[in-house]
């Protein structure tokens, strides 16, 4: 499950999980909501751990950036590894979200 | 068996139906035995959802003289949502008449793009892989939005991996995709299959992934199409702890 790792005035950071699926869905959620009304104006989606995200976790990363940019806020995510880092490229998601090694 | 011949509860007979719109949406037989008979192009092909329908599907249909198109496609998500996603990118695709979009992929996967982007909700996407092969140049045009690799194998057995990245439809209005060329002659063959084939987990937790895909092709390449899809789809179920999480589809072409 993703988990809150640290919320401060600049920065909201969630760790993600090692497999990132529909199973994720409502805790991702949650955070996301909790994100939108912190006052951090930058999320951090922690992927150093993350071996495997599929097609729902893709969608829940559109819907996390489409929230944030709601709220004014930006999405980073970082320390995608090899497999993660193949799957936004092939995807372009490179392109969507500021990526952090 | 259908549902007209089964004492289903209430609910059950419009599943039922739903599969069998699905199915339809799948190339007939006919079809493909008459591309075999004036192509020289064999295709073969697995899908099994892993829900009462899908959100995969594939196809592949003549454009005009030695002109053949063909295509993959998986509407994120499981059940409805996904077969109703399915439904509509395939009514887009069936919609184009325009030859000259039908024979440029990045044209027809850039109309297809738009019209995704005004109706998936956020969250929403379909990945997508478009080709035509040229029977006359025995070259594929190809493009994709963010579907697996395709694995072209020659007649000598070699294997290239196929470039395939580009926006999944529905996420970027302002996307751009563009063409890819390869060879496609006499006895080579290309693999399509969606993201579950390589995405299945053993009980320890660890990926099939793309390299055991590859070195199934490659010790495969001088069996029969159907008895190598027959052994990757054995393998995979063997190698998957569980049922499956996402719907499984392998189509082959293979030129004769």
């Amino acid at each position: 499950m993703p988990e809150s790792m640290h919320s401060g005035p600049d920065t909201f950071e969630v760790k993600m999980p090692k497999r990132f699926t529909f199973d994720d869905n409502h805790k991702f959620h949650l955070l996301m909501m909790e994100m939108a009304g912190s006052k951090s104006n930058m999320l951090i989606l922690d992927m150093q751990r993350t071996e495997f995200i599929d097609s729902a976790g893709l969608g829940l990363l559109l819907l996390a950036k489409e929230k944030a940019a709601k709220s004014g806020k930006l999405i980073t995510i970082r320390n995608p590894q090899t497999y993660v880092s193949k799957l936004f490229s092939t995807t372009r998601f490179n392109e969507l979200f500021r990526i952090e090694q | 068996m259908t549902a007209s011949n089964l004492k289903l509860p209430k609910g059950c007979f419009d599943v039922e139906q739903v599969r069998r719109m699905f199915q339809m949406m799948l190339p007939k037989q006919q079809v493909l035995d008459d591309i075999e008979t004036r192509f020289k192009l064999r295709v073969s092909s697995h899908f099994e959802p892993c829900d009462f329908t899908g959100g995969d599907f594939w196809g592949c249909n003549p454009v005009c003289d030695q002109y053949i198109a063909f295509y993959i496609a998986d509407c994120s998500g499981h059940g409805f949502t996904s077969a109703i996603n399915a439904f509509r990118l395939h009514s887009f695709l069936e919609d184009i008449e325009d030859i000259y979009i039908k024979l440029i992929p990045y044209n027809l996967i850039s109309v297809l793009n738009a019209k995704m982007c005004q109706v998936l909700l956020p969250g929403q996407f379909a990945t997508f892989f478009y080709g035509v092969i040229n029977l006359d140049n025995d070259t594929i045009t190809y493009a994709s939005a963010g579907a697996p690799s395709p694995i072209l194998q020659n007649k000598n057995g070699n294997i290239k991996i196929l470039e395939s990245s580009g926006f999944p439809l529905g996420v970027n209005p302002d996307a751009t995709y563009s063409n890819n060329k390869v060879n496609f002659k006499k006895s080579d063959r290309l693999f399509l299959y969606s993201d579950a084939v390589a995405e299945t987990f053993n009980k320890k937790g660890v990926m099939y992934g793309e390299d055991k895909l590859i070195k199934m092709i490659s010790e495969n390449a001088k069996n029969k199409v159907p008895d190598l899809i027959s052994k990757i789809v054995s393998s995979q179920k063997r190698y998957r702890h569980g049922p499956l999480h996402d719907d499984l589809t392998v189509s082959i072409y293979q030129r004769l």
